[in-house]
């Protein structure tokens, strides 16, 4: 049977007039890997420091491992956190840092210190003090001092952001092992939507302080809207031709920097065989056509730009 | 070991690995050195004009001996002392705020009064390290430079007289901790000590120091001449009271921590 890790009901919080938050009700089950998504403002880090107990939710209420969460709340033996950038002591060096971090969580393993270095590759680092540390490394860091108690909850807020490809797949497949072998559950805010893509067992994306979708992994492939992409010779061209036959063309640059066209039009996507007849008769024969699924970043900017609407 | 005693471990490793308890000390110790000089130029005032020590308009009051020698030394801690403790613990909280610290510290098993009970030991417990080095220092200088007949009777009076000066300028850190935390790092905390120290001295001229608690220890030190002039007695108990206060106020800042930046 699944057990809720992270409960919200009605969580809101107001800063005078701007409400930040609004009735959030979320729950997260143990072993997920729940992924936040919003744009700036959206109320993602108001979020997660409420669920730390950082902020006190104007009204509504937070059950985080089986606990209501309070200012001094006695739960974070079992929580590791990440919020928003990363910092640590500047003169302390990395094993420093972290032998701060095994004190504080009361930790009687000495040892724990020298295992999370490993595991997050900073043994080359680990007598370097915290302000010569790339913002990588000291993101590595932070990392190292969410995951040193090995605990049951990890509350991550942009974990990659500084990190380098390299250090984002590394990541990926740290929270993915912790999740899978040991059924950590991960709450993380990330704005690396392809990372979040191939991580997250569910997503949720909040909106003006609202969560405006919710669903899982299988969802997403369900609910993401095909699309026929589209290249010719003259896309100024084609996009004229295209509107005057009732179909809506829009410019967008693909990830080898070519300019493509995008039509969303479902009957275009049921037939583009149709697209690709009046092309060639526009004597615009297509060099590329095909229909893909959008990825969650579109998928994201369409939902937020639906709800702004 | 409790959680006091893990958060003490944990304050007293970033003190040693910091410059500002050294930057401290050396700072305090400019109060004693200059003592020493005024007593060098109090035994030839002539022969230091002559070395260009002090100018020829000026004027030093006393003479060169022990009591003017270590009366000088409660009247170095109680101003000096404001404010070098004060560095010391707008550093000790401000220093979560400016580094972005606080946020991590807020989540962790340690029970917030823990931390900030390890903050105001490490701040107490220095200031008192710095408060015995100033008087060290102090009589060590006054031997160097040739002061005579100092008796140990006479120098443990002294030592007490400068002990609860001492006191009452250390328990008066409490509200700057407060300022550091309620302000969110150290430079609202060294406005305010600046301000106490600025307080004190206007209070005194205008003979309310007895009841301003930052006028209070300077006047206990005799800065301003006998203190039965200007301090009664509640004037101890509205520098406990101002203490207590900045305590509880620290605490209770840090219980109910809401992070609004």
């Amino acid at each position: 049977m699944s057990e809720a890790v992270i409960t919200t009901e009605n969580f809101t919080r107001c800063f005078g007039d701007f409400t930040a938050v609004d009735k959030l009700n979320l729950v997260i089950e143990r072993g997920e890997i729940y992924a936040f998504l919003g744009l700036n403002g959206a109320g993602k880090s108001t979020t997660i420091r409420m669920l730390l107990g950082m902020i006190t939710p104007s009204s509504g209420k937070v059950n985080v491992l089986g606990h209501e969460v309070k200012a001094d709340s006695t739960i974070w033996q079992q929580v590791g956190h990440l919020v928003e950038s990363p910092t640590a002591y500047p003169e302390l060096t990395v094993r420093e840092n972290l032998e701060v971090v095994r004190l504080l969580h009361n930790l009687k393993d000495r040892n724990v210190v020298d295992r999370v270095i490993d595991q997050l590759n900073l043994g080359r680092y680990k007598s370097r003090k915290a302000h010569a540390l790339s913002s990588g490394n000291l993101q590595r860091l932070c990392l190292a001092r969410a995951l040193i108690s090995e605990p049951d909850l990890l509350i991550l807020d942009e974990p990659a952001s500084a990190l380098d490809p390299a250090g984002v797949v590394e990541v990926r497949e740290l929270l993915r092992t912790l999740a899978k072998e040991k059924g950590t559950t991960i709450f993380m805010s990330s704005h690396i939507l392809g990372e979040v893509d191939r991580l997250a067992s569910r997503i949720g994306i909040i909106h003006q302080g609202r969560l405006i979708e919710e669903m899982s992994a299988g969802d997403l492939e369900a609910r993401r809207q095909p699309e026929l992409h589209l290249h010719t010779n003259n896309l100024t061209k084609t996009i004229l031709v295209l509107s005057e036959r009732g179909f809506s063309a829009t410019t967008y640059t693909s990830a080898n920097n070519l300019e493509m066209l995008t039509i969303t039009d479902q009957k275009a996507v049921a037939h583009p065989e149709q697209i690709a007849k009046i092309l060639v008769e526009a004597g615009l024969p297509p060099t590329h056509l095909s229909v893909e699924q959008e990825d969650l970043e579109k998928h994201f900017l369409r939902i937020t730009r639906e709800a702004q609407q | 070991m409790n959680s006091i005693s893990r958060a003490l471990k944990v304050e007293i490793l970033k003190m040693r690995r910091s410059r500002v308890p050294s930057l401290c000390l050396l700072a305090i110790s400019l109060g004693p050195i200059v003592g020493s000089l005024f007593m060098i130029i109090l035994q030839d005032p002539e022969h230091a004009k002559e070395m260009g020590i002090i100018g020829t308009k000026a004027q030093l009051a006393g003479s060169a001996d022990w009591e003017t020698h270590l009366s000088l030394l409660p009247q170095i801690i109680s101003t000096g002392g404001t404010i070098v403790y004060s560095f010391l613990v707008a550093w000790i909280f401000g220093r979560e705020f400016s580094n972005r610290t606080v946020r991590y510290l807020l989540a962790v098993p340690t029970p917030r009064p823990a931390i900030v009970t390890a903050k105001l030991i490490v701040a107490t417990v220095w200031s008192i390290i710095l408060s015995l080095w100033v008087f060290f220092c102090g009589t060590m200088g006054g031997i160097l430079v040739g002061l005579e007949n100092l008796e140990i009777d006479f120098l443990l009076l002294s030592f007490k007289e400068y002990s609860i000066t001492s006191i009452l300028t250390i328990i008066l850190i409490t509200p700057v901790a407060f300022v550091a935390s309620y302000g969110r790092g150290y430079l609202p905390a060294l406005g305010f000590a600046i301000f106490t120290v600025f307080l004190g001295q206007i209070s005194g001229v205008l003979g309310w120091g007895g009841y301003v608690p930052w006028a209070i220890p300077a006047l206990y030190s005799g800065a301003a001449g006998p203190r039965a002039d200007f301090l009664f007695p509640g004037s101890f108990p509205i520098v406990i009271v101002t203490s207590l206060l900045g305590l509880i106020a620290t605490f209770w800042w840090w219980k109910t921590a809401d992070q609004r930046e």
